[in-house]
């Protein structure tokens, strides 16, 4: 097809032809996109260009909108308003399938794969482009041939179960590839990931920004964007507040744009944990079985302390989510002793831990953590009721108390910042990092023992980190024991008293951080099963 | 933009209706379940207009079903079981259970309750209809309480063992109607019981057509169900059972309690069914006592899409269906009609909720991706993937016809 002067008008189509004017380069192109969701306005008339070959963060506050943006552009979402071109043309996908006819892939945070079948079936199920009939055999050659051709590493026999998540993102990716996706799109692709495996997609997202693909990236992390990106488009309350190349910022200034204000730097609690603490939790050598039926935590012992965050650093998938879930209750353990403020509950459901005053940001926010289907107030009390001063306010006898469980929520929403002062909204409705922090409020309120945060930051934009990780201080003041575990290994060193590095389900190593803070090399060898030496480590009693 | 006249006319003549799926929607599937309402009600009465060949048989029928003295009384008595067989369905429902033993559990209800009545003759009359109700709230309890430690302990499929154990009943019952029961002692030849004492029989609201009590104690016992459901904190305990195995975990909620609990108290109002039906209504057992409303009241659940609200006028709908029925047929319709009615009506609601996470819109030709279209979605393809270093679409068909 042929670039024609702007006005003229394809007689065929009769669409104008030459509409991304004198930038020829641009591939898509979102001029005025509004988008409601009854009175509220999600995108207020946003704008965003994307070049060839260009990888675009997107970056802004929870809530700003990026995900909605990101649907209308694949057409999950109608916009109430506004203009796409792809290529220049006008372009207005129904559906994702259509978006992905006009090589618009997105890959979702929850890949969307099918555990049970292969790499390989996975690309090429509900591809239209697919041939009718094909042995699989014949598919998985095709896959591999696919897989090549794009520069990945994967056995398209394996069955997706069997992958890490950092593969399985890479399946997702191909899949939109195999598609033939020209723009693609990453909703917070790396929240997900291990260091190693971010590292590992930006080499993969490089090498296809330079065969021409268009790479829309969202995340939180402002380094990410720097490290990556060529373009960065800021996003605030549903509307475009900056839009430029990555070499005319720095971190600071991303910060700025986003939020409106520069970030308040961190206030440090005293280095020290105070004499007086106590033991709130102790845990002697502890087994516990994954879904598998493997061994995932083995004999580890530790102890919890009022006035101290410990963290837990390790790769994904050496028993710290086990770990985690069996120390709230969660997950039934094979043996060992659990003991809370001196009493055994070692055989007690979720419920008697939570009555002990333990709260638990768990990792499966979405699917363990909240009904996404049912309104705010109904998810905010899920673990009050089990907490006896809760529930007496909460409750009168057997009946609840619709009323005060409002206000409880109204409370949540406001403690946690979240976007939304209805408490009737459904959770599913507000935006990942705003059910994010419902939670964390949620389990902050009823930890008066201790926290247990697993990744409790993932998701949350760069004001809500730090906001997040003052109330962690915050809670140790007033002396609730915390054992944060999370991949970000900033995070474990900002914010631990003591560090145990945890290792195919064992406790490895420990760091007093305060006095002997580890480095980062020490801490990812420990992570990665080198041998520990003698002088940093000694599991206590 | 600036688009010519020419464009735009261009653009209005290639507007064309399109079906786009998203997310099913509960307000589309209700809208969808009225639409299947009407075209059965429009259904039925061409049925009876083509084919009993009678002058004004609508007319009829429909003046016998609604405007003689008795017809309202005849309605409010048929939808009387239906509001409790259906919840007995529903409950379990919220914490992820099939109950389809309703017709076992009313039958072990009345037939208790008749047992009751008999052996407890000279209970001082207040007492006995108390009694012989909550005598079939256990009996109802106790045969769902089989399936459900069955299913809670050993895993063992509901669905499968409820729907086996209504055999079992309607079997146990006839055992005592040719037994100790049999009307006329055992020289009788049908299958019915002795006709229980007066004391044991519900006092009628309205003589005219036989209304009786028991549709207040239904409407009780919805009412008081939907409360529980909604405002107590088993309600809730429900919900997060109901919510899937994550969150019951996450939250150390009993499942196995909750699920237990639900059962019981769903086999205990179908039992509650049976009894108002023998002391209401037929003042003896018999094995056609529950009219087929265990089986029904999984229909009035469905159709009432997990609303307390929706139970009660789908419980009124199928006794509507009903009535005509039974009055339909003494003009030569088939006793079966009103079954086959019923389940076209489930067919169609199925239907709908599957239709309801689509949507027709009218949308730009361009880019709606059809054979006409077809020179269209090429350009657009050809365009996206000129100049460039990976086109992943024909190197994979390649390969595969390669194969
Ligand atoms: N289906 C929906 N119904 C109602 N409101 C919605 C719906 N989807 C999104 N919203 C609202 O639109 C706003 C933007 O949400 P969006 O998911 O786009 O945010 P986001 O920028 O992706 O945030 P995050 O960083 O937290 O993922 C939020 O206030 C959210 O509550
Ligand atoms: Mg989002």
């Amino acid at each position: 097809m042929s670039t024609g002067e702007i006005g003229e008008v394809n007689k065929e189509s009769g669409r104008p032809v030459g509409a991304a004017r004198n930038s020829a380069d641009l591939k898509l192109r979102v001029r005025g996109v509004v988008k409601s969701f009854g009175s509220l306005r999600a995108l207020r008339g946003v704008d965003l260009d994307c070049e060839v070959g260009q990888i675009h963060a997107v970056l802004g506050e929870n809530g700003a909108g990026k995900s909605t943006l990101m649907s209308v552009v694949t057409g999950l979402l109608a916009p109430d308003e506004g203009e796409m071109f792809l290529d220049g043309h006008e372009y207005r996908p129904q559906n994702s399938q259509v978006a992905m006819r006009h090589g618009v892939g997105m890959v979702h945070q929850d890949f969307q794969l099918i555990e049970r079948l292969s790499v390989g079936e996975n690309l090429f199920l509900g591809w239209d482009g697919a041939p009718r009939i094909a042995t699989v055999q014949r598919v998985h050659e095709a896959a591999a041939a696919a897989i090549a051709r794009f520069g990945f590493s994967l056995d398209p026999a394996t069955k997706v179960q069997d992958l890490s998540v950092g593969e399985q993102q890479r399946v997702a990716v191909v899949r939109a590839l195999v598609r033939g996706a020209k723009v693609l799109i990453l909703d917070e692709p790396t929240a997900a990931l291990t260091p190693q495996e971010v590292g590992e997609l930006f080499v993969v997202m490089r090498s296809l920004a330079s065969q021409g693909t268009t790479i829309i990236f969202i995340t939180h992390k402002l380094r990410e964007v720097m490290d990556i990106a060529d373009h960065v488009t800021v996003l605030r309350l549903g509307e475009r507040v900056a839009s430029f190349p990555i070499g005319e910022c720095d971190e600071a200034r991303l910060a700025r744009e986003m939020l409106g204000r520069d970030v308040v730097p961190l206030e440090r609690d005293s280095a020290e944990v105070p004499e007086g603490s106590q033991v709130v939790m102790r845990v002697e050598s502890l087994h516990a079985r994954d879904e598998r039926g493997l061994l995932a935590v083995k004999d580890v012992s530790l102890q919890l302390v009022s006035h101290e965050i410990v963290g837990v650093a390790a790769i994904a998938g050496n028993g710290q989510r086990e770990l985690s879930e069996a120390l709230a209750g969660v997950r039934q353990v094979e043996s060992g002793r659990i003991e809370i403020d001196g009493s055994d509950i070692t055989s007690r459901s979720a419920n008697a831990f939570t009555a002990s005053g333990i709260g638990y940001i768990p990792e499966d926010r979405l699917g363990a953590g909240m009904m996404l289907r049912e309104s705010i107030a109904r998810n905010a009390i899920m673990k009050a009721l089990s907490v006896r001063s809760e529930r007496a306010r909460l409750t009168r006898g057997f009946l609840l108390r619709p009323r005060e469980i409002e206000n409880y929520a109204n409370e949540l929403l406001a403690e946690g910042q979240v976007s939304t002062r209805d408490a009737g909204v459904p959770v599913g409705h507000l935006s990942g990092g705003n059910i994010q922090r419902l939670l964390i409020a949620r389990e902050v309120r009823i930890a008066s023992r201790l926290l247990i945060a697993v990744h409790p930051t993932l998701g949350l934009d760069v004001g809500a980190t730090e906001r997040t990780w003052q109330t962690l201080l915050d809670a140790r003041g007033r002396g609730i024991a915390i054992l944060l575990i999370s991949e970000d290994l900033d995070e474990v060193l900002t914010l631990s008293d003591r560090i145990l590095v945890m290792h195919h389900g064992e406790i490895v190593g420990e760091f007093q951080n305060r006095t002997t803070p580890p480095t980062r090399e020490q801490l990812g060898l420990l992570m990665g099963g080198a041998t520990p030496r003698g002088d940093s480590v000694g599991v206590s009693a | 933009m600036s688009t010519g006249a020419a464009s735009t006319a261009a653009r209005q003549s290639r507007k064309s209706w399109t079906v786009v799926r998203g997310a099913p929607s509960p307000k589309r599937s209700w809208a969808y379940r009225i639409v299947a309402i009407f075209a059965v009600i429009a259904g039925s009465a061409l049925y009876l207009v083509l084919t009993i060949h009678q002058p004004d048989i609508l007319g009829v029928v429909l003046r016998e079903s609604f405007a003689t003295p008795a017809s309202l009384d005849e309605w409010v008595v048929l939808a009387t079981p239906f509001f409790l067989t259906a919840l007995a369905v529903l409950i379990p429902l919220r914490v992820g259970l099939w109950n389809i033993g309703g017709e076992g559990q009313f039958f072990a209800g009345a037939w208790l309750a008749t047992g009751f009545a008999f052996w407890l003759t000279h209970l001082t009359g207040g007492l006995l209809i108390p009694g012989m109700l909550v005598a079939g709230a256990l009996g109802g309890a106790l045969w769902a309480a089989i399936p459900t430690l069955a299913r809670v302990y050993l895993n063992v499929n509901e669905i499968i063992s409820t729907l086996m154990l209504n055999v079992v009943m309607v079997f146990w019952v006839a055992y005592w109607l040719v037994g100790s029961w049999q009307y006329g002692g055992s020289t009788g030849g049908t299958l019915q019981s002795r006709i229980i004492p007066t004391q044991a029989q519900l006092p009628l609201l309205h003589v005219a057509g036989g209304l009786d009590s028991g549709v207040i104690i239904a409407l009780v016992l919805t009412a008081l169900v939907g409360l529980y459901l909604h405002y107590s904190t088993f309600g809730y305990q429900s919900l997060l059972v109901g919510s899937g195995r994550a969150v019951a975990l996450y939250t150390g909620v009993r499942i196995r309690r909750v699920q237990m609990i639900s059962m019981l108290a769903a086999g205990a109002l179908a039992g509650v069914a049976g009894v108002l039906q023998l002391t209401g209504n037929s003042y003896q057992l018999t094995p056609g006592l529950s009219n087929n409303t265990g089986y029904l009241g999984i229909a009035v659940a469905i159709l009432a899409g997990n609303s307390i609200w929706g139970l009660v006028v789908m419980s009124g709908l199928l006794s509507t269906i009903m009535l005509v029925g039974q009055n339909a047929q003494m003009y030569g319709v088939s006793s079966d009609a009103p079954f086959i009615v019923i389940g076209v009506l489930l067919l169609l609601n199925a239907l709908g909720d599957a239709l309801s996470q689509y949507r027709v819109m009218r949308l730009d030709r361009r880019d709606v991706s059809s054979e006409a279209e077809g020179d269209d979605l090429v350009e657009a393809e050809g365009h996206s993937t000129a100049g460039s270093g990976a086109p992943g679409l024909e190197m994979v068909r390649d390969a595969l016809e390669a194969g």
